[in-house]
């Protein structure tokens, strides 16, 4: 079910009406609904990091009830507008972040493509995860041996820098190089499998 | 991308020692390449961070709902005391207004009947001409059909100035 289902915007509006009333068990169904695919689709891919992404997720929240009466329902789902909420305290936080000098850094760029080829739904859709996985894996299987251990030991197993350059028997400083260019190369396959795998037409539109 | 086996220019070497320190932002890393002239390459961090949230479900945790819940309950409860509050107002308006509106209608009705002045609805008395006039034609006698003359023309009289009292008052027949 997606959120343009008649079903499920039938159920959203009730919803939205019980928790203008300010009806708490609406809003934790509201949130059960909303919150994975904010957090997959919007906050994580753009912030990169767990926990600044759930505080973001529960300040959209607060702002979604706090604004609920500037919504106007023009026939679709809140989400694009709930979505949109979530993009902008994102931004706002990742400008605060960039202003104490702790940029984070965020991986929408590489995502977006490939999770809004479907476009989302109410509850937990873990078929967003298992996508994005299953395309990791591949790109990692195409790269040469040397760049998929670096990546692999680094990211995956997130074992220290200077554990990994031991693990393929290089100075740290070597094992440096050794990473940027297998990150290069990792994102130059996967930008090509993406667009490979998700035709323009295929696509949801972007909303956040 | 570069072959993987080319040495590594200066920029590269410099590239690759930002990187390290800003995936792992300590002192060691910093040490290590002095990577504080230039930044990190963008491209190759955010891929890093692509493949880091791999690790684990790209999923909210379960424990996030009760903080999420907690952070919105004030601006939920503001919503129900404003719902209480329209309420309240809408009661007034419903029943407490129409109420009023009788009871006020009731007091006016009531006191323009009051304020009716009783000498209004009283007869004027009669003047000691027109009871000797009656008492004359109670008599009879010989001079009977002129006393009934004299009373026929005092009760006219009498009428008259009634009648004339009603429509000053504003209660004319």
């Amino acid at each position: 079910m997606t959120f343009n289902d008649p079903d499920w915007l039938e159920q959203e509006r009730r919803l939205l009406r019980e928790v203008r009333r300010g009806d708490r068990t609406a809003f934790a169904r509201l949130y059960r609904a909303f919150a994975q695919p904010l957090f997959r689709r919007v906050l994580l891919p753009m912030l990169g990091d767990r926990q600044t992404a759930e505080d973001v997720l529960a300040e959209a929240f607060r702002v979604m009830v706090e604004k609920l009466d500037q919504y106007q329902d023009r026939g679709g789902s809140i989400w694009s507008w709930l979505a949109t909420i979530a993009a902008n305290k994102a931004r706002d936080v990742e400008r605060e972040s960039a202003r104490r000098g702790q940029a984070l850094r965020g991986f929408a760029l590489l995502s977006t493509p490939l999770l809004d080829a479907r476009a989302p739904g109410p509850g937990d859709d873990a078929g967003d995860s298992a996508r994005l996985h299953a395309a990791v894996a591949r790109v990692m299987d195409e790269l040469n041996p040397r760049y998929r251990r670096a990546l692999t030991l680094r990211f995956l197993e997130d074992r220290p820098r200077a554990e990994c350059a031991a693990l393929l028997e290089v100075k740290i400083a070597t094992f440096d190089v050794v990473l940027l260019r297998a990150l290069r190369a990792f994102r130059e396959r996967w930008q090509a499998a993406i667009a490979a795998d998700t035709p323009a037409s295929d696509r949801a539109p972007v909303t956040a | 991308m570069k072959p993987e086996d080319e040495a590594p220019s200066e920029e590269e070497l410099r590239e690759a020692a930002a990187l390290a320190a800003a995936l792992e932002p300590d002192a060691a890393a910093r040490k290590d390449g002095g990577a504080a002239a230039t930044p990190a390459p963008g491209d190759a961090l955010e891929t890093a961070s692509l493949l880091r949230q791999t690790r684990t479900p790209l999923a909210v945790p379960p424990a996030h709902e009760p903080i999420a819940a907690a952070h919105v309950a004030p601006a939920l409860d503001a919503r129900r005391s404003r719902g209480r509050r329209r309420a309240r107002v809408w009661l007034a308006t419903s029943l407490v207004a129409p109420a009023a509106a009788a009871a006020w209608l009731l007091f006016a009705t009531t006191l323009s009947r009051h304020a009716a002045p009783p000498a209004a609805r009283l007869p004027p008395r009669p003047t000691a001409a027109l009871l000797a006039a009656q008492a004359e034609a109670t008599r009879g006698g010989g001079q009977a059909g002129a006393a009934l003359a004299a009373l026929d023309s005092k009760m006219r009289a009498y009428r008259r100035q009634y009648h004339e009292d009603l429509r000053r008052r504003g209660g004319a027949p």
